[in-house]
């Protein structure tokens, strides 16, 4: 753990390559040119290995590391496209069957290894939270001595440091207007928009330096997106939720503890015009109807507080919105999106009686009542002195195990049992007659009539509503994720369009020696050398990668 | 207004030919350039004006399309792809002044012109936008992630380039028989294209009755012979003939066929070339391309990623987050086009992280662009068409 | 300066594994409700199917078990069954109970009182106002609300007639 002293006086860390002041290499390797990773500096990281968190610092500090974690994570994510996952196989379907009848023993294989849920598991999200820590220890590691380095370089480079730059040249033996040269090299340099730093006739044009920082940078927005989506886990910063609302309808907005309320003045569904011209031919080859808009005129409404929920709820408006997809309804840090509808569901059933047999004096013309299958009425009375009652209702009716009930509250099939009075009849003592009405539903139900009814309840109008699906969503974490993605997007900008170059150029008692180093964009490096070169006659470095290149002729651009 | 823009890209199309030509005239004709010095520079000036002048009648095509249909031309299959293409030549119009390289332009030509014509075999008539679409941020999200993925192409260019150049052909070797798998998949698509081309002037149909994955009974049209059939399946039609296998259920039989015909197109171009060569077809190429400098095509493929890299990242990663948070209510949903995005984008990071800390360079760079081009033509092709998710309605 | 980098990787490292051990805890354990345990239970105004109105805060004092049901779910079914037989028993020890209907129509709710001859009262909940409230996702879900008005347990799914018991034994005050 030794400091290193260079020849130039200056004390390196342990495990420096290239001496931070005069950039001598110290550690001798093989290539012909020197590595300017990192300007050669020490990465603290590689030379403590004591302690257990050392261990893991160092593990996580590595690039090689940190590379492995991003394949992994690419492979994985492969992983979870090859077969759905559990969210979007279709609705209704039951993950433990369906990925086997659908893919077979893959399917099953996949199932069974929690695929269908892959982006969620335990291990994918580990990964992620690696890359995170790869990235924190990563850039702390390298950011600090790389910003070091960076400031404490020195204009006079020791000539090996020149040398194995891969950009060099000498004038080989002392030219007798040096000076002249280098004044009008800086002056060439200076009109390239570079900073020109002097010492003792030597001088280092740089220019674009802050580029380097842009892989911090953006690494910063990464961490900070990561922090964003991790927040989404913590309570109160997320909220997905789901509510139907009838044509005309008021409901509670799920989510928003009961203050908020949505009424659906009108959901409408509007069709591609087959007429029009810009679209005939292809709506003429699918053969049918687009939907040109999806859309919920809703009106939102707040609930004024006092105290109490329940009884006695009283709302004010806020606003309306026609609430349609990619125009969702926002307030308070909510959003109310169009995801679904329902056209036509039943909502009202009028029915009139009707004798069997012609042979009733009663007048029942004027018998006519409607059923509201939302909220029906259980008595009707009529005065003809008749009355007929629900004796039980079912929204969404089926038989199970011989006992008629409902699946939910939804009249998708709804089916009501009627007792029907006539006037002679005591609705208290008497039974009635009964029978089970749906849609296309009349069984009369009294046994000991043996199944023959005197007077038929008749169905003459059926009532249906539309009904809209909006998601209701609150994410607390979407400032953070944009501001996260924002300084990605900058500190990727910064690294990647522009670009740090350095000359060179050393006047060592009449002998020039230029040398030049580019992070990226060697050919714009070179083009700056040929343009200092035209003005001022220094020696035009040359590539010396390709002196390295296989035996073929030379020519740089064709 | 329709008809018009199609024109412009019909014309599009022959100057990217003309671009080609020019571009093959500029390096071949240099064994003249003894007698006729100024040949080879002229040719490749002609052949970079042709380009820009293909570049212009696209982008007019685009413009005018967007004007007649209200909503702009990156909707479905053919316009996407199509705008892809376009894009690609985009950035080799501006990268080209930079390093003035004719090989790039030999080689990025003939893609785009093959990428046109592979969109052309999709409907091409103007479609109505679904509600999930109408959006400014489709237009945004789309242009955006397809310029990227077209400046990313140009690496893929110079990726291949750095390869035929420098990978030694006088021994079969997996490098070669890597190269020679581009090249083969190359000629697969060249096969589609002549394949369906001409299948669909003889307006070719047959027709089957069959049973379908679900047990119930279907029929199947083919708009090419039917070299393998469906489940159970039974001729209907006049054209055709019974096929030699038939596929089980869970296989889409009528696209396998297709892509059937496509590798057999793909074998006998390659096939034949193989026989004209008597060598490997990117060892015959090889010759031709002696004057590249690989350490130049090296940096310019690097240099289009680093330049496309940002533009995909913005395009398809963060406006697409935006947009799917005003569209589908979530920034981010796991569908499958949603995470190729990803896997494109973390495996071109690894691609940047690999060449800075790592030192992969030349070679092993090269071999990395390609595969990052393979990534974006399967989330293109594949995704979209086998892999169905909520991307899906981009046929 | 060994010491100090070894304590402020340590202290780094352990920021990160304490958010990340944080997120996995929250992600992988169950969500608490809007409403749970040692929570106060909100104020709710509910009306019978008789239209007899009944307030949370007015039973202060007694032992309320809160449960939320509808006609056709049937665990709600037994376990209503169960609390029908052992009503009266626990309203002398100091227990009300509140089953709170998620809206259905009166009649329905009517029908269910006939049928199962149901002794105690049944609310109603139109617009799923209260059931909102106290975050019910799933039915039946009941709230065990101590005579101080403090939630003391919310239990989600059927029960047997013991464990239904067991429940009431728990609200009844302690004086």
């Amino acid at each position: 753990m030794e400091k290193v002293k260079c020849e130039c006086g200056h004390v390196n860390p342990y495990g420096t390559y290239l001496c931070e002041s005069c950039g001598k290499p110290l550690i001798e390797e093989d290539d012909s040119l020197v590595n300017m990773r990192y300007e050669g500096v020490a990465r603290r990281s590689q030379t403590y290995k004591k302690t257990i968190v050392d261990k893991i610092w160092n593990f996580f500090s590595s690039v090689k590391v940190g590379i492995w974690i991003i394949v992994i994570l690419l492979l994985a994510s492969a992983l979870g496209t090859i077969f759905p996952q559990e969210m979007y196989i279709p609705p209704g379907e039951n993950p433990t069957i369906f990925y086997e009848q659908e893919y077979g023993t893959l399917g099953k294989l996949y199932y069974q290894l929690g695929f269908h849920n892959l982006y969620s598991s335990w291990w994918y999200m580990l990964l992620i939270a690696a890359l995170g820590v790869s990235l924190v220890i990563c850039s702390l590691d390298r950011v600090v001595p790389l910003h070091r380095a960076l400031k404490t370089q020195r204009v006079t480079r020791h000539t090996k440091f020149l040398e194995k730059q891969r950009f060099f040249a000498t004038s080989e033996e002392a030219i007798e207007n040096a000076e002249e040269v280098m004044q009008k090299a800086e002056k060439a340099l200076r009109e390239k928009k570079y900073k020109i730093y002097n010492e003792n006739g030597n001088l280092l044009a740089e220019k674009g330096r802050f580029s380097r920082w842009g892989p911090y940078v953006n690494h910063i927005g990464i961490i900070i997106f990561l922090i964003g989506a991790m927040l989404r886990f913590f309570p109160e910063m997320y909220i997905d939720e789901y509510i139907w609302v009838r044509d005309g309808q008021e409901t509670v907005i799920k989510g928003t503890d009961g203050e908020y309320f949505l009424r659906n003045d009108q959901f409408i569904i509007e069709l591609y015009d087959e007429e029009d011209e810009r679209f005939r031919e292809a709506l003429e080859r699918t053969g049918s109807p687009v939907v040109q808009t999806y859309q919920t005129s809703a009106t939102l409404l707040r609930r004024v507080d006092n105290g109490a929920v329940g009884l006695g709820t009283e709302l004010e408006e806020v606003k309306q919105h026609d609430i349609r997809v990619n125009d969702p309804l926002t307030f308070d840090g909510f959003s109310l999106y169009q995801v679904d509808y329902k056209l036509n569901e039943l909502s009202e059933f009028t029915f009139t009686l009707e004798a069997v047999q012609d042979e009733v004096e009663e007048d029942l013309s004027e018998i006519e009542f409607t059923v509201n299958l939302y909220e029906p009425e259980m008595v009707y009375e009529f005065d003809n002195g008749f009355r007929i009652e629900i004796m039980q209702y079912f929204p969404n009716y089926r038989m199970n195990d011989g006992v008629p009930e409902t699946i939910n509250r939804i009249p998708d099939n709804p089916r009501i049992i009627f007792e029907v009075f006539t006037p002679e009849m005591d609705p208290e003592t008497d039974t009635g007659e009964i029978s089970l009405i749906g849609v296309q539903v009349n069984e009369p139900l009294n046994e000991q009539i043996n199944g023959e009814n005197q007077y038929r309840i008749r169905m003459i109008g059926v009532d249906m509503n539309n009904v809209t699906a909006l998601t209701v969503r609150r994410d607390r974490t979407l400032p953070i994720l944009a501001v996260g993605g924002a300084i990605f997007m900058i500190g990727l900008i910064q690294g990647s369009y522009w670009y740090h170059r350095r000359l060179w150029i050393q006047n060592r008692n009449g002998v020039l020696w230029v040398a030049g180093h580019a992070n990226k964009n060697w050919h714009g490096l070179e083009k700056d050398f040929d343009y200092v070169a035209s003005k001022s006659q220094i020696p035009v470095p040359v590539d010396q990668l390709d002196k390295d290149m296989s035996d073929e002729t030379e020519s740089r651009n064709d | 207004m329709v008809q018009l823009s199609s024109n412009f890209l019909l014309v599009s199309f022959f100057m990217f030919l003309a671009a080609t030509i020019f571009f093959t005239v500029s390096i071949t004709g240099k064994k003249f350039e003894n007698r006729q010095g100024q040949l080879k520079n002229k040719a490749g000036l002609l052949g970079y004006i042709s380009s820009v002048v293909a570049v212009v009648a696209a982008i007019t095509y685009f413009i005018l399309r967007w004007i007649a249909a209200g909503h702009a031309p990156v909707s479905n299959m053919f316009e996407y792809t199509t705008f892809l293409g376009i894009a690609m030549a985009l950035a080799f119009v501006i990268i080209y002044p930079i390093y003035k390289n004719n090989y790039i332009g030999l080689i990025t030509m003939p893609i785009v012109m093959l990428i046109i014509v592979y969109a052309s075999m999709f409907p091409t008539e103007v479609q109505p936008l679904i509600p999930a679409l109408q959006s400014i941020w489709l237009e945004i999200h789309v242009i955006t992630v397809a310029l990227g993925q077209g400046i990313l192409a140009i690496g893929f260019v110079g990726g291949l380039l750095y390869l035929l150049r420098v990978i030694d052909f006088k021994k079969v070797t997996k490098k070669v028989i890597g190269v020679e798998f581009i090249l083969f998949t190359i000629f697969c698509v060249v096969g589609y294209i002549l394949f369906s081309i001409s299948f669909g002037a003889m307006n070719y149909e047959a027709t089957f009755d069959y049973i379908n994955e679900r047990g119930n009974e279907a029929n199947m049209v083919y708009n090419k012979p039917p070299l393998v059939g469906p489940n159970e399946g039974v001729l209907t039609s006049d054209t055709g003939f019974n096929p030699l296998v038939s596929t089980p259920a869970i296989i889409v039989s009528n696209d396998l066929n297709t892509v059937i015909w496509s590798i057999l197109g793909g074998l006998l171009l390659y096939g034949l070339l193989l026989l004209l060569f008597r060598k490997p077809i990117g060892g015959a190429i090889q010759p031709l391309l002696k004057n590249v400098n690989p350490r130049s095509v090296d940096e310019l493929s690097y240099r289009a990623i680093a330049i496309g890299f940002p533009v995909f990242t913005l395009g398809g990663l963060i406006f697409a987050m935006i947009w799917a948070q005003i569209a589908w209510t979530r920034f981010w949903g796991w569908d499958p086009k949603e995470v190729w995005a990803l896997i494109t984008f973390l495996f071109y990071a690894a691609y940047l992280h690999l060449r800075l800390s790592k030192g992969w360079h030349g070679e092993r760079s090269a071999w990395l662009c390609v595969i990052g081009f393979a990534l974006i033509m399967f989330n293109l092709i594949f995704v979209n068409l086998v892999i169905a998710g909520l991307h899906s309605y981009a046929l | 300066m060994k010491r100090n980098r070894l304590i402020i990787r340590s202290m780094i490292l352990l920021v990160m594994v304490a958010a990340i051990g944080y997120t996995f805890y929250n992600h992988f354990s169950e969500e608490r409700g809007i409403v749970d345990r040692d929570d106060e239970a909100p104020n709710f105004i509910l009306e019978d199917i008789n239209g007899n109105q009944i307030e949370l805060e007015q039973l202060r004092g007694q032992g309320v078990y809160l449960n939320f049901w509808q006609t056709y779910c049937v665990w709600c079914r037994e376990k209503m069954q169960y609390l029908r037989d052992h009503y009266e028993e626990y309203k002398e020890k100091g227990v009300e109970i509140v089953a709170v209907n998620v809206d259905e129509g009166r009649g329905s709710v009517e029908r269910h009182q006939e049928r199962f001859n149901i002794n105690y009262g049944l609310y109603l909940d139109r617009g799923s106002l209260v059931t909102n409230a106290y975050g019910v996702t799933s039915l039946p879900t009941v709230f065990l609300i101590d005579e101080n008005g403090v939630v003391i347990e919310k239990q989600v799914g059927g029960k047997t007639e013991n464990q239904v018991l067991a429940s009431l034994d728990k609200l009844v005050p302690s004086q």
